[in-house]
């Protein structure tokens, strides 16, 4: 209440003090002097406002000291004539004290100021100040402002009761040998340290948080000291994350739709081929059908009506039938290949498409059949009917290309998702200029067929969700492999 | 009856159906040539013909109108239809329309004629009933279609008595059910492939319907029994047995 009052009217304060005391000591003298009869009190009394009113007013004490000094001096002229140049010594003692006093206060007064304004101005540069300050002495915190609690989630109060290394108890694991090395350096003196390095920091409720620390050696109650500036700098860290992100996922993703787009380039020339070639079966193919029924059918009851005929006809009756069955082969994947068909399909087990392709295409003489099956192979999702043609293609290819005999090699082998079935011959190979081209419609490396079966074998395994491929050495034998779906697609 | 089967061959090319017709024919059947749909049409007013082997892309009436067209006048007639198109739609067609199958061409003319010479011959049917007046009608009616039948009002007699000749049988359910499933589960453990229509009066096969199902029944009747409803199931569960042999245009139905 009081301490309010006089913070308002500091002035009127002290000038009521000085008033009342002036008016007191007067009351004191005059008391002492005429009633008491004694000297013993008198001019000492007025020390007391001069010296106060030289610590408040400062150089107008003076007048103070005048005022009190004439009144001293003209009280005794009147009073006391042979006591007067005693009470003007007085006087100029009173003059003296004030002008000492003042002059000491103006002193202590200006210095207070600086040191006022210096703490002012400190306080408004750490605690205003939007970064993180710390100062530490061998790795106790010694200064830590608000903003460096704000970062780390923990109060002033406990940084600074952290202990010695407290402050690397906070930075991630990975970055804490790094920055306990950079604290060490500097804590010595600093001059192969790095002023300004970033880490991350785990916040008292576990956030992880990036900071970039600037710091730099510093004398602090006469030894060495680290000052450290913090800066929060978690978001421009994720942005940038984020953004090193972006930009690997952009190449990615160009990458996917430029492979896309050549696949799609590529169908579409497969497919365009496809069209032409799908057109021309689809007149030419089915007519053809028709006579070579006829041509079937005037065979058959050839060797029906001779039975008994010698063994050259014979053999040219049996030659015009195989070619029948080589005409319809050729035209039957001329037409599997001009139709995407969407054959339904269904669990099966792979050994036994296995075994109805080997079925359908018996191995010729010389030729060893190897089945490499294992057993607990998954079933495969697929159309029967269409992996089964295709194996029986691979089969005759692989049988064509060992003319002399070889083995043939039936492998399966659990793909994750996938059954990889794969047909090897030790037969002829692929030279590798062909590789590239054994996929494409119309492309054939033997003086017969028109090139289809890879081509229509290809078709049919996408159709089915699955791949083809080939590895070959010229000379040593292919290896055509197919990847079978294990389930169905999406499930 | 004659064991040679008479078939109407129907193509618009002369010399498919003169091929075919020749072939027919040195293998032992009765075979009539027909060239257009029309033809084949006027060919079946007139002669007694046991299966129709019809081309499907014929000008003016096609294969599969024709099979519509016989099916409505003659349900019990079997027909195959051929076409050198492998296209779906038409094969679906043609089962649709109540071909027995869709060939494709060329012919295997090897898996056909087995068919055809097994057409006529070694119809037979085993009827099994304790019921000997109905065992008498269905027998009359059967006969006339050319099947050969044995009744059994004695099931465990006619237990012994099935083998392999018997194509098909036609099991009477008894009131009650039980005693009948009893039968028709010791024929199946028997004859795993045979053929088994079961006969019962509406009402008393609901119960048991699921177990005989569950043992390949291939038709339930009801009794009373309509004649033209027995011949029809009776030949059509027949000629597609029978058909199973073929080589199908499309296994994908």
């Amino acid at each position: 209440m009081v301490a309010r009052l006089y913070r308002g009217h500091e002035e009127a304060y002290r000038i009521a003090v000085m008033a009342i005391f002036l008016a007191s000591a007067l009351c004191l003298i005059f008391y002492a002097h005429l009633i008491l009869k004694t000297g013993a009190i008198f001019t000492h009394l007025f020390y007391v406002p001069i010296v106060l009113s030289a610590i408040w007013w400062k150089r107008k004490s003076l007048a103070v000291a005048l005022c009190l000094g004439g009144a001293v001096i003209a009280s005794s002229a009147i009073f006391l004539p042979e006591d007067l140049s005693n009470n003007i010594l007085r006087a100029s003692m009173f003059l003296l004290i004030a002008s000492v006093v003042s002059i000491l206060s103006e002193r202590i007064a200006g210095r207070e100021e600086a040191l006022r304004e210096s703490e002012e101005t400190f306080r408004l540069l750490s605690e205003q100040s939007l970064v993180g300050i710390m100062i530490f002495q061998d790795t106790i915190c010694k200064y830590a402002n608000q903003v460096s609690s704000e970062i780390t989630e923990y109060s002033i109060e406990e940084i600074l009761g952290w202990g010695p290394g407290g402050f690397a108890e906070i930075v991630h694991p990975d970055n804490r040998p790094f920055v306990v090395e950079q604290s060490e350096k500097k804590q010595r003196g600093g001059e192969d340290a790095v002023a300004n390095y970033d880490f991350r920091i785990i916040t008292k409720t576990g956030k992880i948080k990036w900071v970039d620390l600037y710091s730099k050696t510093i004398s602090f109650g006469g030894r060495n000291a680290i000052f450290v500036i913090l800066l929060d700098v978690t978001d421009r860290k994720l942005a940038e994350e984020k953004l090193t992100e972006y930009s690997q996922n952009l190449e990615e993703m160009v990458k996917e739709r430029t492979g896309e787009l050549r696949d799609a380039q590529e169908q579409l020339i497969r497919k365009g081929k496809l069209a032409v070639v799908g057109q021309l079966a689809g007149s030419v193919g089915h007519e053809l059908r028709n006579p070579l029924g006829i041509i079937s059918n005037a065979v058959y009851y050839l060797k029906m009506i001779h039975p008994d005929a010698d063994d050259t006809t014979q053999e040219y009756m049996d030659i015009i039938s195989s070619e029948i069955r080589n005409s319809e082969k050729i035209i039957s994947d001329l037409l599997d290949f001009s139709r995407v068909k969407q054959g339904k399909r269904e669990e099966i087990a792979v050994t036994e498409l296995v075994t109805q392709a080997l079925d359908r295409q018996a191995p010729p003489d010389r030729i060893e059949v190897v089945r490499d099956l294992p057993a607990g192979l998954l079933s495969v999702h697929v159309n029967a009917r269409q992996i089964v043609q295709i194996l029986t293609n691979l089969l005759s290819n692989a049988y064509q290309a060992m003319p002399e005999g070889g083995i043939l090699t039936v492998h399966a082998e659990d793909g994750g998702g996938t059954v990889r079935l794969s047909v090897s011959d030790t037969g002829s190979g692929i030279s590798e200029g062909d590789m590239e081209k054994i996929f494409e419609p119309l492309f054939t490396s033997r003086a017969r067929g028109i090139g289809l079966g890879l081509a229509v074998s290809r078709n049919l395994i996408e159709g089915n969700g699955g791949t083809i491929e080939v590895r070959s050495k010229e000379g040593r034998g292919s290896t055509f492999t197919v990847t079978l779906p294990t389930r169905e697609e999406g499930s | 009856m004659s064991t040679r089967a008479h078939i109407l061959v129907v193509d618009d090319d002369r010399r498919m159906v003169r091929t075919l017709v020749d072939i027919l024919r040195i293998d032992g059947n009765h075979a009539s040539p027909a060239h257009s749909a029309q033809e084949a049409l006027e060919t079946l007013e007139r002669e007694q013909i046991d299966c129709v082997l019809s081309d499907i892309r014929m000008p003016g009436v096609s294969g599969v109108e024709l099979c519509r067209t016989i099916k409505e006048r003659d349900p019990l007639l079997p027909v195959i239809l051929m076409t050198a198109y492998s296209d779906d739609r038409l094969v679906q067609d043609g089962l649709r329309e109540g071909a027995i199958a869709v060939l494709p061409k060329p012919l295997d003319i090897n898996t056909i004629l087995p068919f055809f010479s097994s057409l006529l011959r070694g119809r037979s049917i085993a009827i099994v009933d304790d019921d000997h007046d109905f065992c008498v009608a269905v027998r009359k009616i059967l006969k006339e279609e050319g099947f050969s039948v044995a009744t059994y009002t004695d099931p465990l007699k006619a237990l012994k008595r099935l083998d392999k000749e018997t194509h098909m049988v036609l099991l009477g359910m008894k009131p009650g059910g039980a005693d009948g499933l009893d039968i028709l589960r010791r024929i199946r453990e028997r004859h795993p492939h045979m053929t088994i229509l079961v006969t019962a009066c509406r009402g008393e096969m609901e119960a048991s319907t699921g177990s005989a199902l569950a043992m390949d029944v291939h038709a339930c009747l009801y009794k009373p029994l309509q004649t033209e409803e027995l011949l029809r199931t009776v030949t059509d569960v027949y000629y597609r047995d029978l058909g199973r042999t073929l080589p199908t245009g499309n296994k994908e139905e």
